[in-house]
């Protein structure tokens, strides 16, 4: 039975270019369908759509055929179009509105008008599908990300839905708690649950997905079984979409000739699918540059005052290289927050201290500090005080005192490396996420300060656009003798663009060091729930000697080898 | 430490009282510290009921103290200038003008500093204590329609989301070199919360209609869509103690009422 039934459907705003056309698509019951694309493609225009929010919530020129759940959405009012189908979207911040987990999960039930025991019934299944039963009675704000987006979930299920629509329900959250909401995905798509979602991570949901549909420039580009997208791999990388780094890996060998089965995304089972390989050996390692130390970190500790009383930060120490990219990783309220905070000198420490080429950033005053470490928070919107993106640029600057020539002079140079010259004119708040995320760098590194902490810098980014704030923060720290932190849950990036990463749990550093050697101690990793990219885990089961980083050296290390495939 | 006003969550006597039950005595308590001579007791004493009955200890929420400390100071500070009479404390001549501090107009100013600390304790006993969304169910069980209820409650319910952000917005100024909203100058305190206020709003602009989507998808509209009536999962309904205490608090709101008309008669 055809739950979802797109033909021709367009869709565009008022007098702008369409953002969706010629899109056909169906889902049947049962299957799991992702859709994939990059960031602006229309994933969540088209999600909207399939939910009735298009037309009725969100207005604008419909075109074409749109029928879900046996409804045609522009006649049937959103309450109908909704009332049997579950929908979770990026920040579950914004999809609680009860204070009570319990109220949160029984209220759509009471809103469908079932008696109460029907609700209880509802809200003890719900809950313990989610395997959260023991959240029953607690306060939303006081959950972790992972707990309050199992709790839409389970609000969602509540209700047995017929079709669930998730729009990247786990981009928001950190490793353990991704790894929750997915387990309960999983187990809803076990259950033969009708599925349409947008995950960017595909190696997470692919035991479970039976389709995917790339799409871009407005379109559907490929619908395909999960099993035939490593034959698509040029059509993905033009998407700037990633395959996950085993499947492409397995892809790119048998490119170049060699008898390579497709590899599955778990890296253990891809190991044993090339075992027996020698891997070509390594060019010799680059030496090492010697860069003076910046930021000194000694002793420091901190706990939360009454009643949250956390110990956050035990006894740190650290030293970071000017001119170096210095990842901070570990699992929330492993204390990196913390750290960044104080390495910035928005938090006193209990003990210890930070100083920045000898001084102690705590014992400057806010002028000095701002000139000093620069602090880039995760939600660029908190950030964006004046109008247009050029004055925005300028606050620091002024602040701290320069002339309008000079602060003119260094805005123009960072928005033009940040590619935002062109846009200086315009209300920061039209430029997209990833736009409005570079500003927010724009505008701390426009001061010039020997440090910035930067948390969380691509969160709700595509590969395309997190590398290229990623190539800038490297830019930045190379060029100008920054020491650049980053906070971030993207192993990828760490392994892709940092030179040292820091791994925190429970308030101490477990692990410092070059990501290459970091990344080989998977079980020291484990306790913080760090895991390495597929791709290095994969060369640490492989032994290869050093471990890949990238996708592209795997392949360069591998493809001229002779591989003794299992199997064959 | 939680935003000031926030449901503290903890499971205690008061926690349980019925909403209705808590504003009666909240309202009660205030006409009473107008009513008594010595309202600094009526203070201690609801620090100490918070604490007792609550389990909520003044650590929990010293920033609220410490904001209305400096009010009720000034406060004083006025009336001890404002009100005449003797003994004076201190008094001098400019010029033509007698200027001089006087002990009545101390009593009066600490007097009138304390209500206002004591309004504003109750009201945190009263926030700290009640869950949001009984307080609007309460109020939907007195004839409020369910979606005003609703609202009223979920606006409460974002009070301490929005404090948080402030929180965050105020960093991020310090952290472009402007330490405006931790300044006590007004000249440059109140520039810095119009900055804040773009981030701030637009935030809570963009929040609002996320959450608006969330509850249309959820079935806000179904009840009036499909003719079913919605049905409430968790009673909402007065016990035995809380009849008990209502009765209680306007017995002594009476009580002192009518003590002060007689003694305003006699005297």
């Amino acid at each position: 039975m055809e739950i979802i039934r797109l033909e021709g459907v367009g869709f565009a705003f008022p007098g702008e270019r369409p953002l969706l056309h010629d899109v056909d698509l169906t889902v049947r019951e049962g299957e799991v369908v992702a859709l994939v694309g990059p960031t602006g493609c229309g994933k969540s225009t088209l999600l909207h759509i399939c939910s009735g929010v298009i037309p009725h919530f969100i207005g604008g020129e419909l075109s074409g055929t749109v029928r879900v759940l046996g409804l045609d959405t522009r006649r049937a009012s959103l309450a109908r179009v909704a009332e049997h189908l579950g929908a979770v979207t990026q920040d579950p911040e914004n999809q609680l509105f009860n204070l009570i987990v319990a109220d949160e999960v029984a209220w759509g039930m009471e809103n469908r008008g079932l008696d109460r025991a029907r609700i209880e019934e509802g809200l003890s299944r719900a809950l313990e599908f989610f395997r959260i039963p023991h959240l029953r009675n607690r306060i939303t704000y006081d959950l972790s990300g992972g707990e309050k987006q199992r709790v839409v979930l389970a609000a969602n299920h509540a209700p047995e839905p017929r079709l669930f629509i998730l729009d990247d329900p786990t981009s928001q959250l950190d490793p353990i708690g991704a790894e929750e909401v997915l387990a309960g995905i999983r187990g809803l798509a076990e259950r033969g649950q009708t599925i349409l979602l947008v995950e960017n991570r595909l190696e997470e949901v692919w035991s479970l997905v039976h389709r995917v549909i790339l799409l871009d420039r407005g379109t559907i580009q490929l619908d395909l079984p999960r099993d035939e997208l490593d034959r698509h791999l040029d059509r993905f990388a033009e998407a700037r979409v990633p395959l996950p780094q085993t499947v492409e890996l397995g892809a790119r060998l048998r490119r170049r000739g060699l008898p390579v089965p497709p590899l599955p995304p778990d890296p253990d089972r891809a190991a044993e699918l090339l075992r027996g390989v020698r891997p070509a050996p390594a060019p010799p390692p680059a030496p090492e540059e010697d860069r003076p130390t910046r930021v000194r970190v000694e002793g420091l500790g901190y706990t939360y005052p009454p009643p949250r009383r956390t110990r956050a930060l035990r006894e740190v120490d650290l030293d970071l290289p000017a001119g170096s990219v210095v990842a901070v990783v570990g699992q929330n309220g492993s204390g990196k927050t913390t750290l960044a905070r104080c390495l910035s000198g928005h938090l006193r420490p209990g003990s210890g201290r930070v100083q920045v080429d000898g001084r102690d950033v705590h014992r400057m005053s806010v002028r000095e500090r701002a000139a000093t470490v620069g602090y880039v928070f995760q939600n660029p919107d908190h950030q964006i005080f004046k109008d247009p993106v050029l004055e925005d640029v300028l606050f620091g600057p002024l602040n701290l005192g320069l002339g309008r020539a000079e602060a003119l002079e260094r805005a123009e140079r960072v928005l033009r490396a940040l590619d935002l010259w062109e846009v200086r004119h315009l209300h920061p708040f039209r430029l997209s996420k990833g736009g409005r995320q570079r500003l927010a760098i724009a505008s701390i590194a426009v001061m010039q300060p020997s440090v910035m902490v930067i948390d969380e810098p691509t969160t709700g980014q595509d590969l395309q656009e997190s590398s290229a704030i990623m190539t800038l923060l490297v830019q930045l720290a190379r060029e100008a003798g920054q020491t650049v932190v980053v906070i971030t849950h993207a192993m990828h990036l760490v392994a892709a663009h940092c030179d040292l990463m820091a791994v925190l749990c429970e308030g101490q550093v477990i692990a410092f060091g070059r990501p290459e050697t970091v990344f080989r101690e998977e079980a020291l990793l484990r306790r913080t729930f760090v895991k390495p990219p597929p791709i290095t885990a994969l060369g640490n089961r492989l032994d290869m000697e050093p471990r890949p980083l990238s996708v592209d050296q795997a392949v360069e290390r591998l493809a001229p080898s002779r591989l003794e495939v299992a199997g064959r | 430490m939680r935003p000031l006003y926030q449901f503290s969550g903890q499971d205690s006597f008061l926690h349980h009282l019925d909403p209705r039950t808590k504003l009666i005595f909240v309202v009660s308590y205030l006409l009473i510290s107008f009513l008594v001579p010595q309202p600094w007791i009526l203070f201690f004493l609801l620090i100490l009921a918070i604490w007792a009955l609550a389990g909520i200890s003044p650590a929990e929420y010293y920033p609220f103290i410490l904001l209305m400390l400096p009010i009720m100071a000034a406060i004083a500070l006025v009336h001890i200038f404002l009100i005449e009479g003797a003994p004076y404390l201190w008094s001098t001549q400019l010029g033509p003008v007698q200027v001089g501090a006087s002990w009545p107009g101390l009593r009066v100013g600490l007097d009138l500093g304390f209500r206002l600390g004591t309004m504003g304790l109750a009201f945190t006993l009263f926030a700290m204590t009640t869950e949001p969304f009984q307080w609007g169910m309460a109020m939907y069980r007195w004839k409020l329609p369910y979606k005003v209820a609703f609202m009223f409650a979920f606006a409460i319910r974002l009070y301490p989301l929005i404090q948080e952000e402030f929180l965050v917005i105020q960093r991020a100024l310090r952290a472009r070199g402007s330490g405006a909203l931790s300044s006590f100058n007004p000249l440059v305190f109140f520039p810095g919360v119009v900055t804040a206020a773009v981030p701030l709003g637009l935030s809570a602009i963009r929040r609002s209609q996320d959450i608006a989507l969330a509850m249309e998808l959820r079935g806000l509209n179904l009840p009036e869509e499909t003719g079913r009536p919605r049905v409430l999962f968790r009673e909402v309904k007065l016990r035995p103690i809380d009849l008990l205490i209502m009765a209680g608090c306007l017995a002594a709101l009476g009580a002192l009422l009518g003590l002060r008309l007689f003694t305003h008669v006699l005297g």
